[in-house]
């Protein structure tokens, strides 16, 4: 009984997070820039990222120069499933923009670059403007549509 | 693909491109479905030990490691084995339908283990499980019973897939439920069945995550063990 009880448990709540996880994932999320930059269409509250709104990444940071116009930084991991398709999407998209770089960073040696910028999954895409400031992120593979959306906006 | 390589430019790159180069030499002719490409010490052993005595199963010098060292798969599936730029070496390339159809059935068997928890179904059913999980975790991806029997019954219906993922993180779930199924099988040996109700719903909850979302679960956790371990 016991057994039943757990299994119907566990196979709802596995159903809604999936769901929730299909909904939620590859969105990308506006970073809101602090008060004082000079980028005011950025100004859309997430809370939860707040504190890292406009932070400057730099070269030094990234171990790889920006992009002039943009810059998708891709935090990946050994065992991930969607940083591949994620790389390949990212590449074909950066591969016909000059101006905008992709740059791919392995986060187990990037420790803490990851805790820093509070990074908990893989893939995670985070889009810099020209200064190098976080702009936009997402989590898990993103969608294209939304890639190209957030490239208007940022560019 | 160089990017991460790049910028992986602390003294483990220099490792991982030696160990990378070592592997291939070992056994050229099967790709890779994880090259040891980090730089720890225990790896290193394992592939200076496969170089030495060329391994019986030639694809998987670390894993041959963790089969003498039968307890180390659990350190092994969360830190010890973290090949890292996952762009660098070479792959083993799989039809990503697999591991699905193989969490589809996983998650079948485990949910009557479930319900039959603690007769003797469950446990032969958890041993079963356990060894369709091991034979990945040891000998890799291609090894498991499900994939096998995906490859030989279903694959040849479906066509060639739209395109192939990497073996790596399959495989390093396949870790993940064994460590789970071996959890119940020890709660059931220790007369403890709701251990084994508990770990069993976890590893169905991780196999049905991954056959109906495509979502896989522990390799989300591998970078979250990855934080705390190092913190």
């Amino acid at each position: 009984m016991t057994g039943a009880v757990i299994l119907v448990a566990v196979l709802v709540l596995a159903t809604a997070f999936g769901l929730w996880r299909r909904h939620t994932d590859g969105r990308m999320s506006d970073v809101p820039v602090p008060v004082g930059a000079d980028e005011p269409e950025a100004h859309v509250a997430t809370p939860d990222r707040a504190h890292h709104g406009g932070e400057l990444l730099t070269a030094a940071d990234l171990g790889e120069p920006l992009g002039e116009k943009a810059t998708f930084v891709q935090f990946s991991s050994a065992f991930c499933q969607p940083c591949r398709s994620t790389r390949l999407l990212l590449a074909d998209i950066t591969g016909t923009l000059p101006g905008v770089a992709h740059v791919e960073i392995d986060a187990e040696h990037h420790m803490e670059l990851v805790r820093r910028l509070e990074v908990r999954r893989t893939p995670t895409v985070l889009l810099l403007d020209a200064d190098g400031a976080i702009r936009k992120q997402a989590t898990g593979l993103p969608r294209r549509s939304e890639v190209l959306a957030a490239l208007g906006q940022v560019v | 693909m160089n990017k991460s390589r790049e910028v992986a430019a602390d003294s483990d790159a220099t490792v991982d491109a030696e160990m990378g180069n070592e592997d291939t030499d070992v056994a050229d002719v099967i790709t890779q479905a994880d090259v040891p490409d980090e730089g720890d010490a225990e790896a290193a052993v394992g592939a200076a030990d496969g170089d030495s005595a060329p391994p019986q199963v030639p694809d998987e010098d670390d894993s041959g490691e963790s089969a003498r060292s039968d307890e180390t798969q659990t350190d092994q599936a969360h830190g010890d084995e973290s090949p890292s730029d996952a762009a660098a070496a070479p792959r083993q390339m799989i039809d990503p339908r697999g591991p699905r159809f193989g969490a589809a059935i996983t998650v079948l068997v485990l949910a009557v283990a479930l319900l039959a928890i603690p007769s003797i179904v469950a446990v032969i059913l958890l041993v079963w499980q356990a060894i369709a999980f091991g034979a990945a975790a040891l000998f890799g991806i291609s090894a498991q019973p499900y994939g096998m029997l995906y490859r030989a019954s279903v694959a040849p219906k479906l066509g060639p897939p739209a395109e192939l993922e990497d073996a790596a993180p399959p495989r390093f779930a396949q870790q993940v439920g064994l460590v789970f199924v071996l959890v119940a099988l020890g709660g059931l040996a220790f007369g403890v069945p709701l251990v084994a109700q508990l770990a069993t719903a976890l590893a169905l909850a991780a196999a049905f995550l991954n056959a109906a979302f495509n979502f896989c679960l522990g390799c989300e956790i591998y970078l979250l063990a990855q934080r705390f371990r190092r913190a």
